[in-house]
């Protein structure tokens, strides 16, 4: 109880300081943003083509939406005072986010968290970052210019219907601001007490009336996490965005990038002929990666509308790692490995009315992954090195109007077929209630796949060295997890349902409440040693005997309390009971169920002093994960924006407050805590021209 | 799981749970002024400038010619600062000149070209625009009746987007002249549908 309350008492205390600082003399001070954008440049007709969401018809949009998202818009973005994207996430209900080294993040959605979390989506533009060489997100390597983000919307739950694969328990979706909105010059840089910094510029214009594009370039140190085995990872990245409208009806958006890394690590590994079986090994990788994305949006009239998207991925990473740092002369000693990942893809989407009450969205993919590997004396490797991944999808979705702004039905489902498991078929039912303009209430049932990667089918990682005691013999022991190709696809049922009210015109809120079943999902199974001349292999096969039932409560409450002071909160409960199978024989149950925070809460307070000043609170409260022993923290993050004139912003930023240093999360493979997230205040300076 | 865990987190739950329900309690009565999105204040801001650009003006309503072109924002209270960025713009020769008026008593206030009319409360139009003599004024507004009203240029909304409806008889009626241009973008309001007296109370 003591550690609840020492949490507690700031919190409070914080609360109690801001409603008392909001004392009436401010209350006529209006809103007024740094985002602001000089329409009266705009032409009629780019006029005309502005989207304009108020808070109400964003809120009536998603209220018509049967499924559980949360937006966070770049004004959330601008003033959350975060420096990289995961960062961000830590506000979304039902959205677990821990830091786990310097640029390695691990981010999941209800459950199953883990630097490798593998059931949850992340698209930027509609651009698939999940990698299926490993399953999971490599959020350093995928970086961006936080700036050009126009929205993030955050969708938990099954999004395997419209999405596909993978999007099992979410779906995050980066949508970058339109070239036009970014016109001008920008140069930002961040500075601060931790080794984080980065510094970004970037350009917009636009050639005659209708092609605008912007180009930007960005450097990043990761840093404010202290961990004596990692020096800062480092980032070059530079990219754009050509926004093209010939006609009303046709537009085009062409984006691409291109990133080059480096990162110093030194990492523990298994290694036999070494005393007393492990080894610190130093290693310099070198990540890099580009990518280019076209689409074309047809738009025949109000009720219609086609994309054609096609884009192409590649992600390169090479490192070379050295047993003894002193003495890696010595060739024997040397690891080397290179990896590449290619990808190709194309979709076609279809949006129309055929009929009254019915709207219809079909659509076609196809993907093509081509990954290749190349090392020596590495401690894990693929084997068939290379492999081609073919997945061809088609998708449809009705929803059908029962009642005319009352009742709605959404039928849909996805049918897959890719070279690992053959057939996938993911389908879901929803529906929505609106009893009144303020009220819905959705419900939903889907089914959604997660697809094996190639290291599950194809991998081979060594886990630790057994000492001759151990075995019983005169050779020592390795154990190595190895991937099989019977591994098959993870499967979950979901329930869902939701209720959302717009209380009063300043006040709403979202609650949501889900049932997951899962079934087949991976575990690690001992299987009978095998005898080498040197030592003896205890293999760990991946399969897949092992169910659970995942279940919680999400919910997330908006208040503008003035037309200057909006609250924010959310809360997270998450229960999570994984049971292996009776013939399983693997252990990996209780370590996935005690990954994940079983409790979580947020509270921002985002406060106009004057027009020119912002100050900005968020509380971050993660409780204990007790799989590595972490113990629950708070993260109090402040944000004091000012800008002294239009076209400059500063802000004076603080994060993790309360505390010098935690620790957020371990290393699944080797369970040992090494990385602590410290304190660190920033200051950061934004100029546009 | 021991129960002595097990209970600590039922107790972390039920605060966290205490906070939430004394927050919204604390939320849900007061009801404040209305937040229109500033964004879209913005954008018509744009369009004030745009329409301006291509609506002539009689010349007498101008004393220089270098003399200010005047835009009223009458009840601008949620955007307040979005029209701001009008100020010292300039339409043809004529800097803009923004007011920002919370009531229209014709002695005291000086005389404008454009009238931005914030407001969605149908019976406060027709008050504006019936008993104040709008003559050489262009009347804008944003309430799916206000040209048929005998307003002059409505905004309405189509997928999130601005579009405009224009009364071309009203126009006429205050003396203005508009450009073929602006004219061919817009959504005619013929004189059949203007109803001059209007229904609504």
């Amino acid at each position: 109880m003591k550690n609840v309350k020492t949490f507690l008492y700031p919190s409070l205390f914080i609360v109690m300081l801001i409603l008392t600082a909001a004392s009436p003399s401010w209350a006529d001070t209006t809103g007024s943003s740094a985002e602001a954008v000089d329409f009266t440049a705009y032409s009629l007709e780019e006029l005309m083509r502005t989207e304009v969401f108020s808070v109400t018809k964003k809120a009536q949009k998603l209220s018509q939406t049967a499924a559980a998202v949360f937006v966070i818009s770049k004004e959330d973005i601008r003033r959350s005072g975060f420096t990289t994207l995961p960062d961000m996430l830590r506000m979304v209900p039902g959205v677990q986010v821990a830091r786990t080294d310097p640029g390695d993040f691990a981010v999941s959605a209800r459950g199953f968290l883990g630097e490798f979390a593998n059931k949850l989506l992340v698209l930027i533009d509609g651009r698939s970052i999940y990698s299926p060489l490993f399953s999971g997100v490599f959020w350093d390597f995928r970086d961006m210019l936080l700036e050009d983000i126009e929205r993030i919307e955050v969708i938990r739950g099954p999004g395997a219907t419209m999405w596909g694969s993978n999007a099992v328990n979410g779906v995050i979706n980066i949508i970058t601001k339109h070239a036009r909105d970014t016109m001008g010059g920008m140069v930002t840089a961040t500075v601060g007490n931790t080794d984080e910094w980065y510094e970004a510029v970037r350009y917009g214009g636009k050639l005659g009336e209708a092609l605008h594009y912007r180009l930007y370039a960005k450097h990043i140190q990761f840093g404010a996490v202290e961990n004596r085995r990692m020096e800062e990872p480092e980032y070059i990245r530079t990219g754009f965005r050509i926004d093209w409208e010939p006609s009303s009806k046709h537009s085009f958006v062409f984006t691409g990038d291109y990133y080059n890394g480096r990162e110093k690590s030194w990492t523990s590994r298994p290694l036999i002929n070494h005393e007393p079986g492990r080894a610190l090994v130093k290693g310099h990788g070198y990540p890099s990666g580009l990518h280019l994305l076209g689409r074309w949006t047809y738009t025949p009239g109000p009720t219609s509308e086609m994309k054609l998207q096609i884009y192409y991925d590649r992600t390169r990473h090479r490192a070379n790692r050295y047993t003894n740092a002193e003495q890696y002369k010595d060739s024997s000693d040397l690891e080397k490995d290179e990896s590449a990942l290619d990808t190709f893809d194309v979709d076609l989407q279809h949006r129309f009315v055929p009929f009254a009450r019915h709207e219809i969205i079909w659509g076609l993919g196809f993907r093509m992954h081509k990954d290749h590997k190349r090392e020596r004396n590495v401690f894990y490797v693929l084997d068939p090195r290379s492999r081609y991944v073919h997945i061809y999808s088609g998708f449809i979705q009705d929803e059908i109007t029962l009642l005319k702004d009352r009742l709605k039905l959404i039928l849909g489902s996805k049918f897959e077929y890719n070279s690992y498991t053959d057939f996938e078929v993911q389908p879901t039912l929803r529906i929505l209630w609106t009893p009144d303009a303020r009220q819905t209430v959705w419900a939903a049932v889907s089914r959604a796949v997660r697809l094996p990667s190639h290291f599950e089918h194809d991998g081979r990682v060594r886990l630790g060295v057994l000492p001759r005691i151990a075995t019983g013999s005169f050779r020592k022991g390795l154990i190595e997890w190895q991937g099989t190709d019977s591994f098959d696809s993870e499967t979950m049922m979901a329930y869902e349902l939701g209720y959302r009210i717009q209380a009063t015109s300043t006040f709403s809120w979202d609650m949501t409440a889900f049932y997951n079943y899962y079934k087949e999902l991976r575990t690690v199974e001992p299987t009978s040693p095998m005898r080498s001349s040197t030592y003896i292999l205890y293999p760990l096969k991946s399969d897949n005997k092992m169910k659970g039932r995942t279940y919680g409560l999400e919910i997330a409450a908006t208040w503008q309390v003035r037309a200057w002071w909006r609250l924010q909160a959310s809360f997270t409960w998450l229960q999570m009971n994984l049971n292996p199978k009776t013939d399983s024989r693997a252990n990996n149950a209780s370590a996935d169920e005690n990954l994940s925070p079983s409790t979580q809460w947020t509270l921002r307070s985002l406060i106009e002093i004057s027009p020119r000043v912002e100050l900005d609170t968020g509380l971050y409260f993660t409780d204990d994960i007790p799989g590595f022993g972490i113990k629950r923290y708070l993260n109090l993050c402040i944000r004091l924006g000012w800008r002294p004139v239009k076209n400059l912003e500063l802000s004076l930023i603080g994060q993790n407050l309360l505390d010098n240093k935690h620790n957020e999360f371990s290393d699944e493979v080797f369970r040992r805590a090494e990385s602590e997230v410290r304190r660190t205040i920033y200051g950061r300076i934004c100029w546009n021209f | 799981m021991s129960t002595h865990v097990k209970r600590k987190k039922v107790r972390t739950l039920a605060l966290c749970y205490l906070i939430l329900q004394a927050l919204m309690t604390v939320c849900t009565p007061p009801v404040c002024a209305e937040t229109a999105s500033i964004t879209e204040c913005r954008v018509k801001a744009g369009f004030l400038y745009r329409f301006a650009i291509f609506i002539d003006w009689p010349e007498k309503t101008f004393l220089k010619d270098n003399a200010p072109l005047r835009v009223c924002i009458f009840n601008g209270k949620p955007c307040e600062n979005a029209f701001d960025i009008l100020d010292n713009k300039y339409v043809n020769e004529h800097p803009v000149e923004v007011l920002y008026y919370e009531e229209l008593q014709q002695e005291d206030k000086q005389p404008f070209h454009v009238l931005y009319i914030n407001s969605t409360d149908p019976t406060l139009i027709k008050s504006v625009l019936q008993q104040h003599r709008l003559q050489n004024v262009l009347t804008v507004g944003h309430l799916p009746d206000f040209a048929r009203m005998g307003g002059i240029i409505n905004f309405y909304k189509q997928d999130n987007k601005f579009r405009f409806e224009i009364n071309p008889a009203a126009a006429r009626l205050a003396g203005l002249r508009i450009s073929s241009q602006l004219l061919k973008l817009a959504r005619i309001i013929k004189e059949s549908e203007a109803s001059p007296k209007p229904i609504l109370k």
